[in-house]
């Protein structure tokens, strides 16, 4: 890698690189201009031609007719769709609250404290990050099969809180570890008890990182289907779930536009979290 | 400034066989200090000899695994930092970074419920105290490092307390900084009054700013004494070679009277035992400072180039006052407790101030010399490979048992 970074001459080097050289490192510096360019094409075209696509005036999927922001206007009278969404927003925001405030305490106690059985927790704890949804969503199946929880939207909550902690805890967690510890012990110093100390200087500093956790988590939350898809229950299902029951019958400009949407609001919260977490 | 503290040799903080253990490891083992009121008390080391752990355990943020400490003869186990009647600097400062200088230094008070008049009006004085008024509505980040030193220092006196720890605060500073900042903590401690316990490993910061300074090593207090005392009269061999730059010669105790005989592997000279335990026949180590020795041609010298004043001869000299030229270990030999052995120069290095000889002595001992550049009339200069007379004055040989 390094030999691709073009770097200033070092002041003692009066040589001058030769013309081929410095011919190569352009031609180099160019191709991988170019490779950037194809990956962000790759990756974005698709989702550029689903947007545009959603504001085809033709119900058939690839024949552009003429603009039309018809398909919203669908989307806002159906029922089933907004229903889908209201029960989205509940389990988004419920298992963000949640699990922001059990993976933040999470943070600070694998941060902060010494404890027996603390290695393995350690390790668990950023399990639900490792193995795949699809693992999550089985065992979590499993697990209210066994203990008989019939499926809800309560069950999608739950299920949300259990990866949502992981996310939330490893950003507080690495906010927590830059921190300096002798600000804790310089407020104690200065004669605040242990919750003071948190309330005043802890909590404030991590504030950035816990918010851009939670924006993480309601981002995930609010995209999750694998997961929800094995967990909900009838009458409880999220807008991902909604939206694949929809395309079994085919593609439309419909589901298009509520792409769009989703796209629109999981970009912002991203966003919001690097900006907050930049910040801090 | 030198205000009289006002219970004069009271002990503000008392340490007593005080041993702190992290699992296995001993950090301080077995040590008690008696700290005075409205002293300036440095605890000097290298790192992990317990300096820091100690002053940690007075703060509170460590208990002792045995011992007790005493903060004005209140036993003080069991009571959290919080409250604690002291108040620290940190190594790194510790400035809240989310709160403005002000909300920094006003946070002890907030905590002890300080009306905010009060506050006010403490906050603004201990501002002009570290002649840094102007930075209150500032963030520590827009600081620079000489100026966060000084509110951290500002945040923990604003609060009175009885005693304030400082924990390396002048680390981080370039050295020319830190020179200064020296100066000014021992000021401000002669103005506030208030005692200082301050740690470090730079010898020259201790000695500079201490009235008591007390050299640990491997968790061991080693020696406590005024900074003349432990830099004159080293009571072992780490003390004397930790501060300041120390020959040591091994010999053996051959009489013991004013000053100690002893036979340097064969050359008799005299040393300072100083109500040490030792005996004749006793093996030691004799630890003499390379700017307490001196250096004379050998032969007969022009007095005036003897590196002495007119006044100084007639004095010693009375009405005999000899003329012209003289042999200086007869000079020399007509002063008390005087050592002069011969030596011969094996190495010359001029470092500006001084220039810095080794010598080799009859017992093929060498030691380094340093002899200090007055200014090139009165200087001279030996040349490597050249004779000379070694001389130092018994009471600044020190005899080391340990």
């Amino acid at each position: 890698m390094s030999t691709l970074v073009t770097s200033p001459p070092k002041p003692t080097n009066l040589v001058k690189p030769r013309p081929g050289r410095e011919w190569g490192t352009a031609v180099r510096g160019r191709l991988l201009t170019w490779f950037a360019y194809s990956i962000f094409l790759f990756l974005y075209l698709p989702i550029l031609i689903l947007v545009i696509y959603s504001f085809n005036a033709n119900k058939v999927v690839g024949v552009w007719t003429g603009f039309t922001a018809d398909w919203y206007r669908v989307l806002f009278n159906n029922q089933a769709m907004i229903s889908a969404f209201k029960v989205s927003m509940w389990v988004a925001t419920w298992s963000t609250l949640i699990s922001t405030i059990l993976g933040t305490l999470a943070a600070l106690s694998l941060e902060r404290y010494r404890y027996r059985g603390k290695l393995p927790f350690d390790a668990v704890m950023y399990l639900p990050i490792i193995i795949p949804d699809i693992v999550m969503a089985l065992s979590a199946l499993l697990f209210f099969v066994i203990v008989a929880i019939p499926l809800s939207r309560y069950t999608i909550l739950i299920a949300h809180v259990a990866f949502n902690i992981s996310f939330v805890a490893v950003i507080v967690r690495s906010r927590l570890a830059d921190m300096d510890h002798n600000l804790e012990e310089a407020a104690a110093d200065l004669g605040a008890n242990e919750w003071t100390a948190f309330r005043r200087i802890t909590l404030p500093l991590l504030m950035p990182a816990i918010v851009s956790g939670a924006l993480l988590a309601f981002t995930l939350s609010l995209d999750d289907f694998v997961i929800t898809f094995f967990v909900s229950g009838p009458g409880s299902t999220t807008l991902p779930v909604r939206v694949y029951s929809m395309i079994k019958f085919g593609v439309t400009p419909e589901v298009n536009a509520i792409s769009t949407l989703m796209l629109l609001g999981s970009t912002f919260l991203v966003v919001l979290s690097l900006v907050l977490q930049r910040r801090s | 400034m030198g205000k009289t503290p006002e219970h004069h040799g009271s002990v503000a903080v008392g340490v007593v066989d005080v041993t702190k253990r992290f699992g296995e490891f001993t950090a301080v083992d077995n040590i008690s200090l008696d700290i005075r009121d409205g002293e300036f008390f440095s605890m000097l080391g290298p790192s992990g000899c317990g300096k820091t752990t100690t002053l940690r355990m007075i703060a509170g943020f460590e208990q002792p695994s045995l011992g007790e400490i005493f903060i004005h003869g209140q036993p003080v186990a069991g009571i959290p930092a919080y409250k604690r009647p002291v108040n620290t600097v940190f190594q790194n400062y510790a400035l809240f970074p989310h709160m403005t200088v002000a909300q920094n230094v006003a946070f002890g008070l907030e905590m002890k419920k300080t009306p905010k008049a009060e506050i006010e009006r403490r906050v603004g004085d201990v501002l002009d105290l570290v002649r840094l008024p102007h930075l209150r509505d500032r963030r520590p980040k827009q600081l620079s490092g000489g100026q966060q030193q000084r509110i951290a220092l500002a945040r923990a006196l604003v609060n009175k307390p009885e005693v304030l720890l400082l924990d390396e605060p002048l680390g981080a500073l370039d050295l020319k900084l830190r020179k200064a900042m020296q100066l000014e903590l021992k000021q401000i401690q002669a103005e506030v009054g208030i005692t200082f316990i301050y740690v470090t490993h730079d010898q020259e910061e201790a000695l500079t700013m201490s009235d008591r300074i007390a050299v640990m090593d491997a968790g061991i207090v080693q020696q406590v004494g005024a900074p003349r005392e432990i830099y004159e009269y080293p009571q072992n061999r780490f003390v004397a070679d930790f501060i300041g730059e120390t020959n040591f010669v091994t010999g053996k105790i051959a009489e013991l009277g004013e000053f100690a005989s002893i036979d340097l592997g064969g050359l008799a000279v005299l040393g300072n035992a100083g109500g040490r335990d030792v005996a004749p026949g006793e093996e030691i180590t004799l630890a003499i400072r390379p700017e307490k020795i001196n250096l004379y041609p050998q032969g007969e010298v022009d007095i005036m180039k003897a590196g002495v004043d007119a006044d100084e001869l007639e004095q010693l000299f009375g009405s005999q006052l000899p003329e012209g030229k003289v042999d200086m270990r007869k000079w020399l030999a007509t002063e008390k407790n005087n050592v002069v052995i011969d030596g011969r120069i094996q190495e010359a290095i001029y470092i500006g101030t001084d220039t810095r000889y080794r010598v080799a002595l009859d017992n093929n001992a060498s030691i380094f010399v340093r002899v200090q550049n007055f200014g090139s009339r009165y200087d001279q200069f030996f040349d490597i490979g050249s004779t000379v007379y070694v001389h130092w004055a018994a009471e600044n040989a020190q005899v080391l048992t340990e």
